[in-house]
């Protein structure tokens, strides 16, 4: 049944370009069991370019958080397939899947991303620390002069604003160079100049570093700095936009929820 | 308010277990002692009743007071003999239909394997056979018969049983009278018991017991039935006449009372050790519960403060917390109830397996044990939980209104310091006025406590500083070890009164290793340089007497210099019972160097030699005469006719061997202290002594270094007792430890969702929670062995003066120690460690 699949979304490789750094595979996500079961996802297939910011948008309990989560191996399909690269998430024991967290992936949440026990720096070097090594020295220097955090490494999460926590938590996202970086709603609970910054911070870190990043996001004008815009709802995608701009953006989902209203 | 607690506690059922676990412990050890004393109380009551069934009237030598148990207790009480003069009259007084004769003495078996039977504690009694059976229906003969010549014997049925002897057999029994093989004719029981409380029984016929055991001629009791209609209380009225005031005379059901008096006096010892233990328990309990109300006020802010924005007094809050520890309390108190059953019959068992023989008794549940339990078990949880509950009020209604609940402030470092600082000055205090200033057992108990409590309110200082050090083995274990290590420090208070529990445990531990470290350290001391003498003979336990013959023979040897009996005995001086030493007076100096200070040993058959402590105390001197009470002689004033350097010996007043014999009834030496002749070296000497007393097999030949080693074996006793106590201790602190951890995992529970989600391993988890465990436990080990020391080197000095000299700490044993809390913590973590690793990340990233 899968392999076909796989092979039509090779085919897919073509119109995007680029390589592919992640990918979902008729990807399905059911949440209970019998008439309260829901389906979060119901068979997603897509592919996350590299080096490209990509923008996950759709209204609450689309499966937006869902697949990003099974993407990033913090959860485990119902059925379908998830690469990272080359590896079959979905094959990995639990094991595995920890050590790809460690290892291969980068993420952001939308709050409370950090230990409160940690200093800002211990907190970037968390995943390191986990596997037993340190982060690259030289690429970390790099990171932390592009969020910019150098006056603050020795400081708790508590001493720092909402904004430079969740520069902290990107710092840490990329300190391992991770092969693509997760952010689930990154700026949902920052004012908008600090949401700007991380914004910023998520586009140079693609642009200049050629980092790839998945963010979940229902703002528009947090779309508006992806590369790529996917839309989901009721656990499908439903459309897509290139160069996304704001306006582009909201005009699409306007579009989504008029029929849903009529 | 009352339905706002209700929920609190059934919401969270594993914490009431836990947390009442510790009341459950302590409760069961009250409720155990009382259920046990009262069942063993009604039963002795019966089972006396029943042995003396046949006597209406007892007649015995007044005994002035009561022995103590311990050294010089002797074999038998202290009482005048009956004149056989006296048994003839009794014999004749109107009323009396019969009337028999006993003669208690010393009376050893002695084992196939060569060792002796019995003794460590029990007596080894020897008796008559009774010689009217209407007399005597108490003992009842279980097979065989009794003995009716010389060479026969019966035995308790309890001890034939322990070393396999049949009627036909035959066993060795040493008595004053050198080893003599006896034939077993008979076996006995006593009602429902077949041994006395682990006492060994040896009856003879009544001919042989009277030669051994009569003294002066005379008899131990005498016992009358009464005449058909003659009423026992007018029969022992008219006895009581003619016998005078030395002797008492009793009723049977008086002599029954009394004699079930003395067992119950026995078991009040196990009542003390039950209720010491019960106290250790709740005491360590106390902080065990104390900390989690913290951690339930702590997580509660929320709904507390909720609470108090919509109208809730303060009172009511107050009364929310104190309810739920009341219902804690309750339900630990009424299980701690039942397993008061539990320990009882366990107890009973254990006493049943090592060979004490107990009635069979209903366990009955008193009222008195109830409310005891009751009071106890609700007590200790409220008043633990005071302290969380007034911190309760002090959240602020707005905090229900904050996004990130801040609890009530914790007490400050500066309130902390003067606090414990005040305590600790009480409790040093205490301890030195009950150590230094002779106030007392009690007063050296609340200085403990107090002190304990002080290091308790002061350790929330002390975590940061002392992790930094207890912490480099689990950093250097990579980043669990290292989160481990900062989680442990999070919150100072609740890491520390989490060690606490492990820390009072480990401080009582420590103290008692170091005490017997230096007791040891001491005593080989005293042995290198007071004792003069090669060797010592006798049985070694402090108590059980040997025959004099032994010293006779020693006497006779060509190798022996000097053979020196010594004999202990007890008497009262100023409401307080006191050890007396005896020697012959001319030997004493010859087998112990002891400086004489004043006065001298030669005086000694005719007064009293003191220690120079005792003097310097009482502010006596030669010359002076001191009133004292023997049980048989009754009130006597001596001359001090001397005065000792008291620095290595174990007594403060020594005699004359004259003076001992004419105040004491038993004349048995403890052991016999051996010079060699000059030329005469420790090997040569050892056969021929061990020859020489041959046939008084439980008379040991020790030299210097058997008597080290012996010294060893009687602490290491004693420590085995405390190892109960630190098992105890632990069991509780372990819970503590997996509360505390529960409810951390629990408040953290998104940080370890977090965790999982940047790539923390399952086995990662389990670790950085294994280890925070063994931190909190290592660090309640580590200030509870500084409690300890503290204690040992208090409680050392003030007996500097009695003899311990030396301050010895025993490394390994407390290493042993750290090493076992450290363990403990191991094992606590293990439930939390795995719910912690088990999470369900997504769930626990977002929770609330």
């Amino acid at each position: 049944m899968t392999q076909p699949r796989v092979g039509e979304a090779i085919g897919d490789l073509a119109l995007t370009g680029g390589a592919v750094a992640a990918r979902a595979v008729e990807l399905t996500k059911v949440y209970g069991k019998g008439e309260t079961a829901v389906r979060a996802l119901d068979g997603v297939t897509i592919d996350f370019a590299a080096q490209q910011l990509t923008a996950v948008m759709g209204p609450s309990g689309s499966g937006k958080s869902t697949l990003m989560h099974c993407m990033a191996a913090l959860d485990e399909p119902s059925s379908g397939q998830v690469l990272i690269g080359d590896t079959d998430v979905s094959k990995l024991n639990e094991r595995q899947r920890t050590r790809l967290r460690r290892d291969r992936v980068g993420f952001v949440f939308q709050a409370y991303n950090l230990l409160p026990t940690l200093t800002a720096a211990e907190n970037i070097e968390l995943p390191q620390r986990l596997a037993g090594g340190k982060p690259d020295s030289g690429w970390l220097e790099t990171v932390l002069d592009t969020v910019g955090l150098r006056d603050r490494l020795t400081h708790r999460p508590a001493e720092l604003s909402g904004g430079q926590q969740q520069r902290v938590a990107l710092a840490r996202a990329l300190a391992g160079k991770p092969e693509i970086v997760f952010a689930d709603e990154p700026t949902g609970n920052l004012d908008s100049r600090a949401g700007a910054e991380i914004l910023g911070f998520l586009r140079r870190s693609v642009k200049e570093f050629g980092q790839t990043v998945v963010m979940v996001t229902h703002d528009p004008s947090a779309a508006a700095y992806a590369d790529r815009v996917i839309f989901l709802a009721d656990g499908r995608v439903i459309d897509e936009l290139a160069e996304p701009t704001a306006e582009r953006v909201l005009d699409r989902m306007r579009a989504f929820d008029a029929p849903r209203e009529a | 308010m009352l339905r706002a607690t209700w929920k609190s506690l059934m919401g969270h059922k594993l914490r009431l277990a836990a947390t009442a676990i510790s009341v459950v412990l302590g409760v069961g050890l009250v409720s155990g002692a009382y259920v046990l004393t009262d069942a063993m109380g009604d039963a002795f009551d019966g089972l006396f009743g029943e042995i003396v069934s046949g006597v209406d009237v007892s007649v015995r030598g007044t005994q002035a007071f009561g022995q103590t148990p311990g050294p010089g207790a002797g074999v038998t009480d202290q009482r005048q003999p009956v004149p056989t003069s006296l048994f003839a009259q009794i014999k004749a007084i109107d009323g009396v239909a019969a009337a028999d004769f006993t003669v208690e003495g010393y009376a050893q078996l002695i084992g196939s394997d060569g060792e002796p039977v019995g003794g460590m504690g029990p007596p080894t009694i020897g008796v008559n056979a009774p010689t009217v059976p209407e007399l005597s229906t108490g003992l009842e003969v279980r097979e065989g018969r009794l003995p009716t010549q010389p060479g026969e014997i019966a035995l308790d049925a309890g001890t034939a049983q322990t070393q396999g002897l049949e009627v036909g057999d035959a066993i060795t029994v040493v008595t004053t009278r050198p080893a003599e093989e006896q034939e077993v004719v008979g076996t006995v029981g006593f009602g429902q018991l077949d041994s006395l409380m682990g006492a060994t029984l040896v009856i003879f016929d009544a001919e042989t017991a009277t030669e051994l055991f009569a003294v002066d001629g005379g008899y131990s009791s005498v016992e009358v039935a009464a005449a058909p209609g003659v009423d026992s209380a007018a029969l022992r009225d008219r006895i009581a006449s003619v016998a005078g005031a030395q002797f008492e005379v009793l009723t049977g059901e008086g002599l029954a009372q009394d004699l079930a008096g003395e067992v119950k006096q026995g078991l009040g010892f196990l009542t003390t050790v039950l209720l010491v233990f019960a106290g250790v328990a709740l005491f360590v309990g106390a902080f065990l519960i104390a900390n989690t109300f913290s951690i339930i006020v702590a997580q509660r802010t929320r709904e507390l403060a909720l609470l108090r924005a919509v109208g809730a007094s303060r009172r009511q809050v107050l009364g929310s917390v104190l309810g739920e520890a009341t219902a804690t309390g309750l339900f630990g108190a009424v299980l701690g109830l039942l397993f008061g059953f539990a320990v009882a019959a366990g107890l009973t068992a254990v006493m049943g397996a090592i060979g004490v023989d107990l009635p069979r008794a209903d366990l009955t549940l008193r009222p008195r044990t109830v409310v005891v339990s009751l009071i106890v078990g609700v007590g200790v949880t409220v008043v633990a939980a005071v302290a969380p509950a007034l911190r309760a009020t002090r959240v602020a209604p707005v905090a229900a209104l904050q996004a990130v609940a801040a609890p009530p402030p914790p007490t400050s470092s500066r309130m902390r310091i003067i606090g414990g600082g005040v305590l600790a000055v009480i409790g040093i205090a205490l301890l030195a006025a009950g150590l230094f200033a002779d106030g007392g057992i009690e007063v050296v108990g609340a200085g403990a406590v107090v002190f304990l409590l002080a290091v308790a309110v002061l350790s929330p200082l002390a975590v940061r500083p002392l992790m930094r050090v207890i912490g480099l083995p689990a950093r250097a274990r990579g980043a669990a070890g290292e989160l481990a290590t900062r989680n442990a420090v999070r919150s100072p208070s609740r890491t520390a009164s989490t060690a606490a529990a492990l820390m009072i445990g480990l401080a009582l531990v420590s103290f008692v290793l170091i005490l017997t470290q230096s007791v040891r350290a001491t005593a080989d001391d005293v042995i290198e340089q007071a004792f003069r003498a090669e060797f010592v003979v006798g049985v070694g336990d402090g108590f059980t007497p040997i025959s004099p013959e032994v010293a006779d023979r020693l006497e006779e040897l060509a190798e022996v210099a000097v053979a020196a009996r010594q004999r202990v005995g007890q008497f009262r001086r100023d409401g307080t019972t006191q050890v007396l030493g005896a020697m012959p007076a001319d030997r004493i100096e010859e087998v112990f160097s002891i400086d004489v200070i004043e006065g001298s040993f030669a005086a000694a058959d005719n007064g009293l030699v003191v220690s120079d402590d005792v003097a310097e105390k009482e502010g006596w001197s030669t010359g002076d005469s001191v009133d004292v009470e023997f049980a048989l002689t009754g009130e006597q004033s001596l001359p001090i006719v001397g005065v000792f350097d008291g620095q290595g010996v174990d007594v403060d007043f020594m005699t004359g061997l004259a003076m001992y014999e004419r105040h004491f009834r038993d004349q048995l030496d403890l052991s016999v202290y051996v010079r060699l002749a000059d030329g005469v070296t420790v090997e040569q000497a050892r056969p021929v002594l061990e020859a020489a007393v041959a046939d008084f097999p439980t008379a040991r030949v020790q030299d210097q270094t058997d008597l080290r080693e012996q010294i060893d074996q009687q602490l290491n006793q004693l420590l085995s007792m405390i190892f109960v106590l630190l098992a105890l201790s632990i069991l509780i602190a372990l819970f503590g430890i997996v509360n505390t951890l529960g409810l951390s995992i629990y408040e953290r529970i998104r940080e370890l969702g977090l965790l999982r989600a940047v790539g923390m391993s399952r086995r990662q988890v389990r670790t950085m929670v294994r280890w925070e465990a063994v931190l909190i436990a290592v660090l309640g080990a580590v200030l509870g062995l500084l409690v300890g020391v503290v204690f040992a080197w208090m409680l050392t000095r003030a007996l500097a003066d009695q003899g311990i000299t030396q301050f010895a700490v025993p490394g390994g044993q407390l290493a042993i120690a750290v090493i076992l809390a450290a363990l403990a913590g191991v094992l606590a973590a293990i439930v939390p460690a795995r719910r912690a690793s088990r999470i369900k990340m997504l769930e626990a990233i977002s929770a609330e």
